[in-house]
């Protein structure tokens, strides 16, 4: 599980979804699975949500969502 | 490759990559389009030469399942069924991202073009595509366009119209390939139908990826594509901070209130005192009396209360629209999820939200970008509370009664009060789905995401476009029915089951009373009025303003033109419709229009639900009349209900 206060900003690959499976297939629909590489943006604290580019499209998760994806740092 | 020509062209992509822009440059028609996710609601139909060009709502992938995306997987899979050729369009920037729906397409073996959108952005980026190798590779024809501009739709229409389409390349499709009986039969569309179980989904995702890299990586060549977007989270750190965001986001509301009542505080006044002088010359001119009375006291008034609102309706539908199409919109949808969340409802709210200040129905429709269920049946529920246009036109006469005019300064105590109306809405709306929502016992779901296109500048020309169709559609939507209302109103009006001699008896008995307004008094329609007079009394309402209210009960941009064609047949002498409100007086000579009476009115019509085109499109988007029941009886008590305590105390 991931901390969102604790990744922000950087170049991650996603190494493991957690969750139900209806979170994965809507993860699967916009194409974002384990291997994943995305990149996590300025996300505001009030907003509740982390903003992340997945091969040039920048989408919107909830914070409580996000804590699902697993991922390590690349850069 | 096998080739096939077809007459039937679908076009198909991922949401916002352009396919709506593409439609209107195809078909020479005026689709409204936007930047953001979902513009497209229902399918959309033109034709190009011999062809039919289809445009559908965006959708992620085969195998999801939202309700808009399961109209437009139905519609592919019925396409492909019948080998229509399909138009499939990717945004050039995020061809990866398209890729996997168009090999899903390819599968499906079905004539193909791909169309590679926004090739200006790639340029730009320094995105190189081998369009050749590429088109080799796939199998089916590609073509670059920039379907804003309109580079490369000749190209594209070439291909579409003069040679054969082809059938692309399979992807993933033997995977699906069952042997039975010595025969192999594919499964591929039975999957696809009956939605594949997340296992295999993952499966042919990882098939896919494996197929699709090198493609990728053989034939685009990225040049500083990670630039593409540096703009766009440049601004996303103002437009999105705790501080400066909100103070934008609140800044642009006001000043969008602000605007409508400005900007059109003359040619408003133009086109009241232009038909004030019409109905002065109709009166002049026309020698026949029921001829004169009909045009210069139903016809021109009734016209007048509907083309008066113009300018307001225009700016806003501009503002609106300058909004949407530079990505603002969906920015507002980030800061608001948070806040709207609380309320049973999501930042995908927001369109919806916004698109009621227009109009209910199309606003509604678009909830269909709402996967959530609960959230989408609380939304639907509540959007008619939101302030539309039809509304606009009670709430400018009735605050120009209260207030006298701006004197020429941007800043007024109109526009505040336009914007604290329209916030009364906002907030009613939020009430009411917190409530739904917690009572409510739909299923909920909670995956929700959003997406945030690049800001890019607004197409002009399909703003003003926009602006001129949702114009011409209020005025003669709403001006039928306000024609007919009026037609039905003047006869009733000018005919009374009592006699001359009864007539003239009364006006002397009360002669500060018009011959006219007596007519008005006994005739067919001021008995109606009388009738319903107990039951609005409480309200602060005389008779004229319940035929008004009454008439209004199916379309509420109906009150203005029925007061308008009231006042006009009692009373003559004052020349516009405002100055008409700000005279009229009751039985024992007080104002009608004080402010307990026009305060108690402003909330009716906040609250209530006059309009049966929502009420149809609330039956056919939940498929129930027990909502259509629970958002006509609930509107109907708000409205009653703070009519009347806001009268009560303020009398």
């Amino acid at each position: 599980m991931n901390d969102p206060q604790d990744i922000r900003d950087g170049r991650f690959i996603i190494t493991a979804i957690n969750g139900q499976q209806t979170f994965k297939s809507f993860l699967l629909g916009h194409n974002i699975a384990v291997g994943s590489a995305i990149t996590i943006n300025y996300s505001p604290k009030y907003a509740q949500l982390i903003s992340i580019t997945v091969r040039q499209k920048i989408l919107s998760i909830r914070t409580e969502d996000f804590k699902n994806i697993e991922c390590v740092r690349i850069a | 490759m096998r080739t096939d020509s077809l007459n039937k062209i679908l076009l198909v992509g991922k949401p916002n990559a352009g396919k709506t822009s593409l439609f209107n440059q195809l078909t020479g028609l005026n689709q409204k389009v936007g930047n953001y996710s979902g513009v497209t609601i229902e399918v959309l139909k033109g034709k190009l030469g011999s062809s039919e060009i289809i445009d559908i709502p965006g959708l992620q992938s085969l195998n999801t399942s939202s309700p808009e995306e399961v109209i437009s997987k139905k519609e592919i899979i019925k396409a492909a069924s019948m080998q229509q050729t399909i138009v499939f369009v990717a945004n050039a920037m995020q061809l990866f991202d398209s890729l996997h729906l168009f090999s899903q397409i390819a599968d499906l073996q079905t004539p193909t073009i791909f169309a590679i959108n926004f090739i200006d952005e790639a340029n730009k980026n320094k995105l190189t595509i081998d369009k050749e190798g590429l088109e080799k590779k796939i199998g089916c024809p590609v073509a670059f366009i920039n379907s804003r501009k309109g580079e490369g739709i000749q190209e594209l229409k070439k291909i579409i119209q003069n040679t054969k389409t082809s059938i692309p390349n399979t992807i993933c499709r033997s995977n699906y390939d069952v042997i039975d009986q010595g025969h192999i039969n594919n499964t591929y569309i039975t999957n696809l139908e009956n939605a594949l179980d997340i296992a295999d989904w993952e499966d042919d995702y990882t098939r896919r990826q494996k197929v699709l890299l090198p493609i990728m990586n053989a034939y685009v060549v990225s040049g500083k594509s990670d630039t593409y977007l540096l703009n766009t989270y440049k601004w996303d750190k103002i437009l999105l901070h705790p501080i400066w965001g909100m103070l934008i986001f609140f800044a642009t509301l006001y000043m969008v209130f602000q605007s409508v009542f400005y900007f059109s505080s003359f040619p408003m006044d133009w086109i009241d005192s232009g038909f004030a002088s019409l109905s002065e010359l109709a009166r002049n001119t026309i020698s026949i009396d029921w001829l004169q009375n009909l045009v210069a006291n139903a016809i021109i008034p009734g016209l007048s209360g509907v083309l008066i609102f113009i300018p307001q309706i225009a700016i806003l539908f501009f503002l609106i629209s300058v909004l949407e199409q530079i990505g603002y919109l969906s920015r507002i949808s980030f800061i608001s999820d948070a806040f709207l969340k609380k309320f049973g409802l999501s930042g995908h709210s927001v369109i919806p939200l916004v698109s009621s200040w227009a109009c209910a129905i199309p606003a509604i429709m678009s909830t269909r970008i709402i996967e959530n269920p609960k959230e989408r049946l609380t939304a639907i529920l509540t959007l008619p509370l939101m302030t539309c246009s039809a509304r606009l036109p009670v709430y400018v006469i009735l605050i120009a009664v209260l207030f006298p005019a701006n004197s020429g300064a941007f800043f007024g105590v109109q526009g505040l009060f336009l914007l604290a109306l329209y916030l009364l809405g906002v907030i009613a709306t939020l009430v009411l789905a917190w409530l739904i929502n917690k009572y409510s016992k739909v299923e909920s779901n909670s995956n929700w995401a959003l997406e945030l296109p690049i800001f890019r500048k607004p197409n002009w020309k399909n703003i003003f476009l926009t602006v001129f169709n949702k114009t011409k559609t209020f005025v003669f939507q709403a001006g039928k029915i306000i024609f007919i209302v009026g037609l039905i109103l003047w006869f009733l009006a000018n005919w009374s089951p009592k006699s001359e001699a009864f007539l003239a008896q009364k006006q002397k008995e009360s002669p500060s009373q018009t011959m006219e307004a007596v007519k008005l008094e006994y005739s067919y329609l001021g008995y109606t009025g009388k009738s319903i007079e107990p039951l609005i009394k409480p309200l602060g309402y005389d008779w004229k303003i319940g035929i008004a209210l009454v008439a209004s009960f199916a379309a509420r941009e109906v009150f203005v033109g029925t007061l308008s064609s009231i006042y006009s047949i009692e009373n003559n002498d004052e020349k516009t419709i405002v100055n008409k409100l700000r005279n009229e007086t009751d039985r024992n000579g007080n104002k009608m229009y004080d402010w307990a009476t026009a305060l108690s009115l402003l909330l009716f019509y906040v609250f209530s639900m006059q309009c049966m085109s929502t009420l149809a499109i609330v039956k056919k988007e939940t498929g129930e009349w027990k909502y259509v029941a629970f958002q006509f009886i609930y509107m109907l008590v708000l409205a009653y209900g703070s009519a009347f305590i806001t009268y009560q105390i303020l009398s």
